[in-house]
């Protein structure tokens, strides 16, 4: 019962903007030292799960993320709901969601232990390398012109080079501000640019307001979802994989997943151009990813007793006050491992009921007036922008990126790079730096080590490819006029 | 259709990669471990340099783009002349309207909230945005009641957010 009320609870903190998953399992922790230590844990797990996947709940109908793993799901997610789908959205969402869980679980219980050996092997440049190359993927892919989605990518970095400097500790573009000395949350950052912004751009539409379309769920809705996962199976299965293969890296979580995923089907779909306007696979692959990386995440962490993510930081915290300490020890032993994996099993079948509850309650939300949804957004926005750490200068930054975000919209540059860009600066920049210190400055390693070199070519491909196609394509329309 | 140029645009980046430049001159060049490390100030300024790179980029062909005819169709504008086109007529006028207001209205109640309080400040604010969005007085009234209880609940009772509660300390 604590179970699934925990989840019910992951649903409620991950729908609310500004309520991050991190912070419905730093929440729900004390609660769970009241609790057997397996009960502990499985409300602890059940919250993670859920919280990721509701999410994309506001993502989808609002186009507000309620995690930063749910910044995809606003893509097609909420394209689809703009055009009546919000709830066939979901539901493919909710059942991918599990997919992608389970699948997570399953390569976390077959391939944990030689996974997490060859992340232990990345050195900062491998890091680094991995950052370059998810920043690029998510510029590159992102609609619209491949110079925009690169600026916006720029800026993204600048951005998250305000604050301290990470490895000297200077002070860096904080114009004698204390408060920017911290730099810049990543969540005011992210609900103002994508919340906001589109409440702006809602208000400032000369036209009359329309009502939103009806998203509740048609007779039938959960036969088209099957169908629809069905057709894409291939595609659940390598987004799954691939997020638990990113989340099994420790820094990237399962918002870097659910882009790679996302950028992925875009690069392999047959109509890639469809991603971005609501299409089915623009949601099925970084909904199977997200929730794959949040099992991925615990392979370094039960086996190496290495946190992949914020949320499997404090999951190993509760654990040591259980007594379990995580390690190849704890494998040995045998029966608590078994426990962990078949908590997470069983988790992924819970989220069904307790995704659908959190669907249903967005549903009554969404048949409010649309004016009223606005202000109430607007409201959130300022009070979860405040409630990250009790700061009205965080509002403040909400409300400047959501200026900016209107801006960058309305000259159709791409959001996603800003947020990728700000989440991968600090990382970009630590592990390159701490590489060069530890090798004397010298430069060969960055490119001669074996998986450098192969993140290199990938990238280099990437960059030649990705622009190529789209020449093509463009050169293709201008030769048949008929298609234009 | 979305890569038509924009002067605008442009001017905007290379507005923040002057800026930003500028600024960098204040990070101290050197790092930790001497020539080994790059420095804080080298990775602002390869984001400036790519920002301004492309902003520059951006601005020459948005000036390319309105030197060169019009081929007749409307697909084939470019960005300056459709700029143009909306930043005129009435619909632009509303739209810019909307915008300044909302956004004033916004800056007010972020100003508010620390001195009002969140209770106040908000129940004001989400009044007044109603109306303006015509909800009638008393339904913008109650609407507004039902927003602040429910954040209030959530976030206060809830999850123990200490929202601002003024100079009059309010808070229920």
């Amino acid at each position: 019962m604590p179970w699934l009320l925990g989840m019910i609870f992951g649903v409620f903190v991950g729908a609310t903007p500004g309520l991050t998953a991190t912070m419905a399992v730093a929440l729900i922790v004390p609660i769970s030292f009241y609790l057997e230590p397996n009960a502990g844990l499985a409300l602890i797990i059940g919250v993670s799960f859920t919280a990721i996947f509701a999410g994309d709940i506001p993502a989808t109908y609002l186009r507000i993320p309620g995690t930063p793993a749910s910044a995809a799901a606003t893509l097609d997610g909420n394209e689809m709901a703009k055009q009546g789908r919000g709830g066939l959205a979901l539901v493919i969402d909710l059942i991918c969601s599990c997919l992608g869980g389970l699948i997570g679980v399953g390569i976390l219980m077959l391939i944990a232990r030689p996974l997490a050996r060859l992340a232990l092997h990345f050195s900062d440049f491998e890091y680094f390398w991995l950052g370059v190359l998810g920043l690029s993927l998510s510029a590159l892919v992102s609609r619209g012109s491949t110079l925009r989605g690169l600026i916006a990518a720029a800026l993204g970095i600048l951005i998250s080079t305000v604050g301290m400097d990470v490895v000297s500790g200077v002070p860096r573009y904080t114009w004698g501000s204390f408060e920017l000395l911290e730099g810049l949350n990543f969540i005011p950052v992210m609900i103002g640019l994508f919340g906001f912004a589109e409440v702006l751009r809602n208000v400032t539409a000369s036209r009359e307001m329309a009502a939103p379309a009806n998203q509740a769920q048609q007779a039938g809705t959960t036969r088209t979802a099957i169908r629809q996962i069905w057709k894409h199976k291939w595609l659940v299965l390598r987004s799954a994989v691939l997020g638990t293969g990113i989340g099994a890296l420790p820094g990237a979580g399962a918002d870097i997943a659910a882009w790679g995923a996302y950028g992925l089907a875009k690069v392999t779909s047959r109509a890639p151009d469809k991603l971005g306007t609501g299409s089915y696979e623009g949601v099925i692959a970084p909904t199977s990813a997200n929730n794959g990386a949040v099992a991925g995440a615990w392979i370094p962490a039960l086996v190496f007793g290495i946190p992949g993510d914020a949320v499997t930081a404090i999951v190993l915290g509760a654990m040591m006050m259980y007594n379990i300490t995580p390690g190849p020890r704890l494998f040995e032993a045998g029966t608590q491992v078994q426990a962990i994996f078949l908590i997470a099993l069983i988790t992924q079948f819970l989220l069904l009921p307790a995704g659908l509850l959190g669907i249903r309650a967005f549903d009554w939300i969404l048949r409010l007036p649309r004016r009223l949804v606005l202000t109430a957004v607007m409201v959130f926005s300022v009070v979860g922008s405040f409630a990250i750490r009790n700061s009205v200068f965080d509002v403040y930054v909400m409300f400047a990126f959501g200026l900016i975000g209107f801006f960058l919209e309305a000259k159709k540059v791409p959001l996603a790079p800003v947020i990728l860009g700000l989440i991968l600066g600090d990382l970009i920049e630590k592990k390159l730096r701490a590489g060069l210190i530890s090798s004397s400055g010298d430069l060969t390693p960055l490119f001669t080590r074996p998986i450098c070199a192969a993140l290199v070519g990938l990238l280099v491909v990437a960059l030649v490819i990705v622009p190529a196609v789209r020449w093509l394509r463009t050169r293709q329309r201008v030769a048949t006029p008929s298609d234009g | 259709m979305e890569n038509r140029p924009s002067l605008a645009f442009a001017g905007a980046m290379l507005l923040v990669a002057a800026t930003f430049a500028f600024y960098a001159r204040e990070i101290p060049r050197a790092g930790l471990a001497g020539a080994a490390d790059p420095g804080p100030r080298a990775l602002p300024l390869a984001m400036t340099a790519v920002i301004g790179a492309g902003g520059l980029i951006e601005l020459v062909r948005a000036v390319v783009a309105r030197r060169r005819p019009q081929r007749g169709t409307p697909a084939n504008q470019d960005a300056g002349e459709e700029d143009d086109r909306q930043a005129t007529g009435p619909d632009a006028r509303v739209s810019y309207m909307n915008f300044g207001i909302l956004v004033a209205a916004t800056l007010g109640y972020l100003l508010a909230l620390s001195w009002l309080g969140f209770l106040l400040s908000t129940f004001v604010f989400a009044a007044a945005v109603l109306s303006w969005l015509g909800a009638r007085w008393w339904s913008a009234m109650l609407s507004s009641l039902a927003i602040v209880m429910v954040v209030r609940v959530l976030f206060g009772g809830l999850f123990h957010v200490q929202l601002p509660r003024g100079i009059w300390g309010l808070d229920f």
